[in-house]
């Protein structure tokens, strides 16, 4: 009887503590945050917009109450606070705007409500969304606005930077504004590497060398989270880059050439040969990506080959690597018909605008300011390369991110994560493939036909 | 009192060291979670996995609460999972008493219907779902109509069960003082029937309060967003913060927690009042 | 009293809220989901009718069956090893122990925790390198047992069970419990004065009379086992290399990743069908145990 007593007062206690902690304390940061934040917002945000008052000038001629919904995935304090520091200020230069913005979590976001919802069209007036193969079926259905005109009546494209448009295009019109571009690299933590005296891999074969010594040395040598297939294709794909080039896989991954040659072949066998040297974690088909990537923030495995928003974790001081990493290009292979200048990456990510809106040039004029915004704003922290003409004062950017940009300054191809590229049930067909060249039971000669098969079943059902 | 003493003595050191090794069991991930989100990665990836915390880290919970309305979402929640209760209850009592114990041809065959319910999978249903739901969708509304027709079927057929097992002589007898049926239904019937109905609540507001999918897909904005998507949206953010992750999650449960034992008192008396009239 | 019982106004005032509701909300989409699993459609572009096609398809995918045959033995370990547990619990409770309420609560514990919170917690226990498993495992100086426990083929499915079974005990109980503590005392304690011990007051008087629970319990488990999705999405998301592929969760890959809307409702209805029939063959058993 006591016992059950004292249980039901500790719950009782603990949740009135909690109750009460967070009404204050939770209301309390968040405003205190947001004003901060918006202050620090408003400063930057005058010099800028008295630059962008003539295009801002001509489409608020109207007074009537507008308003949109604005779809995004960062429900997180950090770049939630971001986004409502823009949106404020957007409100507060059109006051006849109203923006409502609804925030989920990217994955649910990408799986569940954004599908569900554009299948009848219901979407946010402007939304997140993703190029490529993802929002193809968007487009096909009439759900996505046509952005060409608007981009020229307000000399968008003149903004962006080259190329940024590339998975936005569909049949030759433009359907979204890019919100960032990312890069891949091999981050490598300097100071492990100089623990166990092993050189920074240039190439291929030296990388396998560096894998065995972390290996013997009982050090997990490479990140990994195999549960999560596209984590694979991450490195599979940049070695795909550097065996077939990447020219070639852009043309295959379109469907112009195939998936089943010898180059990706050799690319599946590369990654098998990592595996088999104990390049990835133990366990690692049971890990996530974030799970696995923790350890390398955290200092305890030397190498992680992601994509640029890896630098964001590189310098958060939450985090026991700041300063120590370098980021250097995926190692070349020999024979190989990409060489050390072309790379993973791309811009994929897109705001785009619902067909069913009823203010498409305000809502346009929001999307290309909020993306404009965003796309700064990843820049700083180490998110992503930005996709606009942009310019930030260098002490601002992530050290790690400047490290990727000067990898990239010579670039002379990108090619996107195959799982963005593909659409439907090629996707699901790659990571399956993937995993099974982890877990040993799919051969590197089987994931190259597989793909050709899953890329033609899905080419040929859209004609 | 007289009983309290003869049950004491049944309780063997077999049964009380069984009892206990259980209760840990079903316990300890609880206070493990507690302990962890307190713990930085540091320590946990230091070896400290099982211990106590050495450095208390609290600003885990200061972080998690940084910016969420959780105060919102919580009202939400309750909202939603006490209309869904309410209706949940009324209607499955309704519907089984007439399954049960009125005298009609398709009783079996409605019967039979509302089994079915319980086959249904949310995510099959979920796009035709939402096309249908279109007109209320962004309101209590839009959760609270399908949380009670998925939580119907359960309902209905815990109830019946009971209700087959109750003697009708109480019934019987109310009919012949000349009670019509619905005071039968509302005096006799619905009293007898209370342990039931506390199960069947406390499992209604469990599906309902951690149901996330529709949760997501038919609430926009924060205006009626639910705890548990509320938690989501934290816990997916910082997911490689283990301290983090657990304060998240403790967060979660400690509503859920206090309902069920403030609802669970609540079952003891109708238990205790069920037995004695039973 | 017969006649006010077959009062049509009166059935019709019971039954039919419940069953517009549910039928308006829970019953049309399966219908309209029938009609989507005759299509070739992606979930928003044009649809192709192609008949039964994609029934064709799922009956001819070898993943189908491996997904079905795992979702089976969840169904079975349900039913064999946590309803039999929970039993236990339920009767030793309701006899009356010091202590009965908080242990009921405790046991209850794990299934008032949302699946996703579950998930994460033994996402952290299973960890192959910092987890509580494998890191007890070694403090006890077993090493040699210390697995890869979501990341190998082997056990992954295994894996998953425990905690599925973990969790649901306690709900189980609490039906049991409950109805266990709606038979008369009076029926209890003449068992009692006629010497029978605790166990078999419980075997030959408790247990026949909560047999309209046991059926509902065993329905519910195998049911909820059939439909299993929450716990296994976030633990293993099916793999290692489908080791732990469950129907719901090949059908939700098929929606939302792939875009097979048309072939995805195939298996939900696939799922439905499945769940009717072993709903049906429980009845039937339980008819004729209820008979005897």
């Amino acid at each position: 009887m006591k016992l059950k007593k004292l249980f039901s007062i500790m719950l009782v206690g603990a949740m009135v503590l909690t109750m009460t902690g967070c009404g204050s304390s939770g209301n309390d940061a968040g405003t205190e945050s947001k004003t901060e934040e918006s202050a620090a917002v408003e400063d930057t945000a005058e010099t800028e917009s008295a630059e962008d008052a003539g295009a801002v000038q001509e489409s608020t001629g109207t007074d009537e109450e507008i308003n949109l919904t604005f779809w995004h995935i960062w429900p997180d304090a950090d770049m939630g606070a971001i986004v409502d520091s823009y949106v404020e200020l957007f409100e507060k230069e059109h006051p006849n705007v109203h923006i409502e913005s609804v925030a989920t979590q990217e994955v649910e976001y990408q799986n569940n409500k954004l599908k569900v919802a554009a299948a009848t069209g219901s979407q946010g007036d402007v939304f997140m969304s993703w190029g490529g193969g993802y929002a193809k079926a968007y487009v096909d259905a009439g759900v996505v606005l046509p952005l060409d005109d608007l981009m020229d009546k307000y000399g968008t494209k003149d903004e962006l930077l080259d190329g940024t448009l590339t998975y936005a295009t569909y049949d030759g019109k433009t359907y979204g504004l890019p919100l960032k571009q990312w890069a891949g690299a091999l981050f490598c933590n300097e100071e492990l590497f100089a623990e166990y005296e092993v050189e920074i891999p240039e190439t291929f074969d030296e990388l396998l060398e560096a894998v065995k010594t972390f290996r013997a040395a009982g050090v997990t040598p490479m990140v990994l989270g195999a549960k999560d297939g596209w984590h694979i294709g991450m490195i599979q794909n940049a070695l795909a880059v550097r065996t077939a080039g990447a020219d070639y896989m852009n043309l295959a991954l379109q469907g112009e050439e195939t998936l089943d040659t010898e180059e990706i072949v050799k690319s599946a066998e590369l990654l098998c040969q990592l595996n088999d040297a104990g390049a990835f974690p133990d366990g690692t088909l049971g890990l996530g990506s974030e799970e696995s990537q923790e350890e390398f923030y955290m200092g305890l495995v030397p190498m992680y080959y992601g994509g640029s928003w890896v630098s964001s974790g590189c310098d958060s001081d939450e985090n026991e690597i700041q300063g120590i990493i370098k980021a250097v290009p995926m190692p070349t292979v020999e024979g190989g018909k990409g060489g050390i200048n072309s790379f993973s990456g791309g811009a994929i990510d897109m705001m785009m605008i619902n067909a069913n809106t009823e203010n498409p040039e305000m809502a346009y004029e929001f999307a290309v300011g909020v993306t404009k915004y965003m796309s700064e704003e990843a820049y700083k922290i180490g998110d992503s390369l930005p996709a606009w003409k942009i310019e930030v004062d260098e002490s601002e950017i992530s050290p790690t991110l400047r490290q990727v940009e000067e990898l990239i300054k010579n670039a002379d191809g990108y090619v996107l994560a195959w799982d963005t590229f593909l659409e439907g049930a090629a996707i699901e067909a790659h990571y399956e493939l993937l995993q099974g060249l982890i877990a040993g039971t799919t051969s590197p000669e089987e994931f190259a036909a597989g793909m050709q098969a899953a890329q033609e079943e899905v080419k040929g059902n859209a004609e | 009192m007289k009983k309290e003493k003869r049950k004491l003595k049944k309780t063997g050191i077999v049964t009380t060291v069984l009892l206990v090794i259980v209760t840990v069991i079903q316990l300890f991930p609880l206070y493990w979670m507690f302990t962890f989100s307190l713990k930085s990665n540091k320590e946990i990836f230091g070896g400290n996995i099982i211990g106590l915390p050495q450095n208390w880290e609290w600003e885990n919970y200061t972080k998690v609460f940084a910016k969420a309305h959780l105060g919102r979402y919580l009202f939400n929640s309750m909202v939603v999972t006490g209309l869904t209760i309410l209706f949940t209850l009324v209607l499955s009592a309704m519907a089984t008493y007439a399954i049960v114990r009125l005298i009609w041809k398709l009783s079996n065959v409605v019967y039979f219907i509302f089994l079915t319910g319980m086959m249904l999978s949310i995510h099959a249903v979920l796009l035709p779902l939402f096309v249908n739901m279109k007109p209320l969708l962004d309101t209590y509304w839009a959760l609270i109509i399908p949380y009670v027709a998925f939580a119907m079927p359960t309902a209905i057929l815990l109830m019946t069960g009971t209700l087959e097992a109750l003697p009708k002589e109480l019934e019987e007898a109310a009919f012949i003082d000349g009670a019509n049926i619905y005071r039968v239904f509302w005096q006799i019937i619905m009293p007898l029937m209370r342990p039931i109905l506390s199960t069947v609540a406390i499992l209604t507001f469990l599906s309902s309060w951690n149901e996330m999918m529709l949760a997501i897909a038919f609430v926009s904005g924060e205006k009626y967003k639910t705890i548990t998507v509320g938690v989501n949206d934290m816990v997916g953010k910082y997911s490689t913060k283990w301290g983090l992750i657990g304060a998240g999650l403790t967060v979660a449960t400690i509503p859920t927690l206090v309902l069920y034992v403030f609802l669970s008192k609540n079952i003891q008396k109708s238990l205790a009042m069920g037995a004695v009239k039973g | 009293m017969e006649r006010a019982l077959r009062d049509k106004k009166a059935i019709c005032f019971f039954v039919l809220p419940a069953l517009i509701w549910f039928c308006a909300i829970a019953l049309l989409p399966v219908f309209q989901s029938a009609g989507y699993s005759l299509l070739d459609w992606d979930g928003i572009r044009d649809a192709k009718f192609i008949g039964v096609e994609n029934y064709i398809k799922m009956l001819g995918d070898p993943l189908f069956y491996k997904a079905v045959w795992n979702s089976i033995l969840l169904a079975a370990a349900s039913v064999f090893i946590q309803l039999p547990i929970s039993m236990v619990l339920a009767l030793v409770l309701a006899g009356g122990v010091r202590g009965e309420n908080f242990y009921r609560n405790a046991f209850f514990v794990p299934v008032i925790i949302s699946g996703t919170i579950i998930a994460h917690l033994w996402m952290k226990i299973y960890h192959p390198s910092y987890g509580l498993l494998n890191m007890g495992l070694e403090a006890l100086g077993l090493s040699s047992l210390t697995r890869e426990w979501l990341g190998s083929e082997g056990t992954a499915l295994a894996a998953c069970f425990v905690p599925m079974v973990w969790q649901y005990i306690g709900y189980h109980m609490l039906l049991f419990y409950s109805a266990a503590k709606s038979i008369s005392p009076e029926i209890i304690e003449a068992a009692q004065v006629d010497g029978a011990t605790g166990f078999q007051t419980a075997w030959r008087v408790i247990i026949p009379m909560i047999v309209p629970m046991i059926k509902a319990c065993v329905i519910f488990a195998i049911i909820g086992s059939l439909k299993s999705f929450d716990l296994i999405y976030i633990l293993t998301n099916g793999g290692p290399v489908h080791a732990s592929e469950v129907p719901s969760l090949l059908m939700y890959k098929k929606i939302f990743i792939s875009n097979e809307y048309g072939y995805a409702s195939a298996i939900a209805i696939f799922i439905i069908l499945e769940c009717l029939l072993f709903t049906f063959i429980v009845q039937k058993i339980f008819n004729r145990i209820q008979k005897e």
